[in-house]
């Protein structure tokens, strides 16, 4: 994932992530829908990573805040859960963006094991809710789906730069 | 980052135990809106294809069985009205105080929560349409959930098979009570609490019993589909398939119910009470 050095491509960035909402809306049907990757978190991350000169943590703070605006949870939940992982991602953040793909996969699987665990722990605060493996279902998920998604990223930056 | 951290904490404790952010709520919910309609989008399509996609031949056998369906329910609902004047008037002699007049209101589905913890949907209708928080939603089979969050144009229904919800019934069979609760799958309630000795069957049916005065009493929750009885637990598991169509109904109703003194009501004109006591005056759209 290589670092890039251009002007924030504002466009893009819009755009990928009124997608990723999207994504995160579609029904899936019976249990399926616990194995849906947490789109919002994925693409966020993918501009921190890329765009470290422009996007920071307060933007996946954002991102969060205003997803739970949007889907009515409690408000802050996801804004938490997605800050500290991103937090966490930052830490490390020279060694993750010279990963080769299939390491990028795997370091994708970690970074959404941290964000369910914070997340259902936040969710735990207020309300009562069925735990289980399910809840890293979509870790999985977005290990295998973390390819296609950065290269569609990569294509939609380089579109608009 | 850690003022980030403690801001989202002190959103979600503000959120949580107060109704400060309540507004903020409503205000991003027409923003919503888009992404709540893509989340129907499949069900949406299925209807078009239904509706659009069906040969003259299948349209006109459809509207036969229906109409025979309609016929069929006509007359059932002409003794229906016998048996609600007998049923009054054995309430006046018994001295009931009180009986309930219930209405509906038609409602579309708009919205499907995401979040596979929760079992909400959002409907059409809001505060501009009387719906207040606390009525209950229901299908053509049964009871589906009951209103939680309520805006100016749209509303948000908390489903009976959220893990959250419970709700009181009874067994029509034999009228003992219970509470059923969701267990956060579609197709699958659960009955608590219920002791090895009670009467209970696979097949049957349970009836909201309008205790706790959230929902109208008599409407179909629920069969019993499995009874697990386990010599080491103080309790038996009772497995219920719910009656509504939980995750494929598009177009619901909302229960206005109203407690009316029997009084109101003219014991010399039995005629008149059927049409206040069943639930059929829908309020067309």
């Amino acid at each position: 994932m290589p670092r890039s050095s251009s002007p924030l491509p504002l466009l893009a960035l819009c755009l990928s992530l009124t997608a990723a909402l999207f994504l995160y809306s579609l029904p899936l049907h019976g249990d399926l829908a616990f194995w849906r990757p947490p789109f919002v978190l994925l693409i966020s991350i993918y501009w921190l990573l890329v765009q470290p000169q422009n996007v920071g943590i307060t933007f996946v703070w954002l991102t969060g805040l205003l997803l739970d605006l949007l889907y009515g949870n409690v408000i802050g939940q996801n804004a938490l859960a997605m800050s500290v992982t991103a937090y966490l991602l930052k830490t490390q953040e020279y060694r993750i963006r010279h990963l080769s793909l299939p390491f990028q996969c795997l370091a994708a699987l970690f970074i959404v094991i941290i964000y369910q665990t914070l997340w259902v722990s936040t969710r735990l605060i207020s309300e009562d809710i069925v735990l289980g493996w399910r809840v890293y279902y979509p870790a999985l998920s977005s290990a295998l789906i973390w390819p296609l998604l950065a290269g569609a990223l990569y294509r939609l930056q380089r579109l608009f730069s | 980052m850690l003022i980030l951290a403690l801001a989202a904490l002190v959103l979600i404790a503000l959120d949580s135990f107060t109704s400060l952010l309540r507004p903020a709520h409503a205000w991003l919910e027409p923003l919503a809106q888009p992404f709540q309609w893509a989340s129907t989008l499949p069900m949406r399509w299925r209807e078009w294809n239904d509706e659009s996609l069906e040969s003259r031949a299948v349209i006109i056998a459809n509207n036969d069985k229906l109409e025979t369906e309609i016929l069929v329910y006509k007359a059932q609902l002409q003794r229906m009205a016998e048996l609600s004047a007998e049923n009054l008037q054995l309430k006046s002699l018994l001295n009931g105080a009180e009986l309930i007049k219930n209405s509906v209101i038609v409602a579309e589905l708009v919205g499907i929560s995401p979040d596979p913890f929760h079992h909400v949907i959002t409907i059409n209708r809001g505060a501009s349409d009387n719906i207040r928080e606390g009525l209950a939603v229901i299908d053509g089979e049964g009871l589906m959930g009951q209103v939680v969050e309520v805006f100016e144009q749209h509303s948000r229904v908390l489903l009976i098979t959220d893990s959250r919800h419970a709700l009181p019934i009874y067994n029509l069979r034999n009228n003992v009570r219970g509470i059923i609760e969701g267990s956060g799958d579609f197709q699958r309630l659960r009955l608590r609490h219920v002791s090895p000795t009670q009467d209970i069957q696979v097949g049957d049916t349970l009836l909201s019993s309008g205790l706790g005065q959230r929902f109208p009493s008599g409407y179909p929750v629920g069969t019993v589909s499995a009874i697990n009885k386990d010599p080491g637990q103080a309790f038996i598991e009772v497995s219920i398939i719910p009656a509504a169509k939980v995750d494929r109904s598009l177009r619901l109703l909302v229960v206005f119910s109203a407690v009316e003194a029997l009084d109101n009501y003219s014991q010399t004109e039995p005629t008149s009470a059927p049409e206040n006591m069943d639930s059929s005056n829908a309020e067309e759209q």
